[in-house]
């Protein structure tokens, strides 16, 4: 049985991910405005790494706002309304720390060396990183069937992303034709292909069909 | 697979999230199911069928046929 969507909640939607959209390039942009000298913006891995850090940031920060405030949450995420948000806490809550968690990381790194000290961002790094591995596993068997699903087939989608992306650069850089990706390039590589996986699947089982 | 879930559901006056709650999946599950997103596991269309009491195969319909 298929669902007829109705203009308003397209319109709804539309007005969420603009609102979205126009959130993150101010937060961009105040970022690099008042982080001036602390990014080098010369260095494009630097700049891809604090960008994806601040969209992880936001969407992170978008949904605990949403489950700790349902009535305003179910205004800009896409639910049925605010008990939804309710019942989803614990799903949506580690979600959200998860997407915290990696934004700082990258974040982190990306001020590094200028912005930042070393021991500084190695010890922010060790607990983004245990924090991560710990809501992994706090996670499993905590979600129903249709989440692990989408769980699995996102992993399975960004490994194969990740594979023929990275391994189309590997032999490409071992043949001379290209520079290897410095190491925050590969952390970035991940985390945007884990990310654009993870849209692209809960956008193909409908959950971004306005509700 | 098509299915009849939500006419089941509507005929009882349930909502998605009181389906949810009585199988023990989220209400997205639901969503996705009766929206053909999703073709649930076997246990839980079971379950489902069990709720609804009626056959599974009259609430997933399959048009497959067996050859000669």
């Amino acid at each position: 049985m298929t669902e007829v969507v109705d203009g308003r909640k397209t319109r709804k939607l539309v007005l969420q991910a603009a609102f979205g959209a126009l959130v993150g390039a101010a937060a961009t942009y105040l970022f690099f405005e008042l982080g001036e000298g602390a990014v080098d913006l010369d260095d494009p891995v630097r700049v891809a790494a604090a960008a994806s850090g601040i969209v992880y940031a936001l969407i992170g920060l978008f949904v605990a706002v949403g489950a700790l405030v349902p009535g305003a949450g179910a205004k800009f995420l896409n639910v049925e309304d605010a008990d939804e948000l309710i019942e989803e806490r614990a799903k949506i809550g580690p979600g959200a720390l998860g997407c915290l968690l990696m934004g700082t990381l990258l974040i982190v790194l990306a001020l590094m060396p200028g912005g930042l000290s070393r021991d500084v961002a190695a010890g922010v790094t060790a607990v983004c990183f245990a924090g991560l591995a710990a809501l992994h596993f706090w996670t499993r068997g905590r979600v129903d069937e249709f989440n692990q699903s989408l769980s699995k087939e996102a992993s399975a989608l960004a490994m194969h992303m990740s594979l023929v992306f990275l391994s189309s650069w590997a032999a490409l850089a071992h043949l001379g034709y290209l520079e290897w990706i410095a190491p925050l390039g590969l952390l970035t590589a991940f985390a945007v292909l884990e990310l654009g996986a993870i849209f692209w699947v809960v956008g193909k089982r409908g959950l971004l069909v306005p509700r | 697979m098509e299915n009849r879930v939500k006419v089941h559901r509507e005929e009882r006056g349930w909502s998605q999230g009181e389906l949810g709650r009585r199988l023990g999946v989220s209400r997205q599950t639901i969503n996705a199911v009766e929206t053909d997103k999703y073709d649930p596991s076997l246990p839980l269309a079971l379950r489902m069928a069990k709720l609804f009491a009626v056959p599974v195969d009259q609430l997933f319909i399959d048009g497959w046929e067996p050859g000669e």
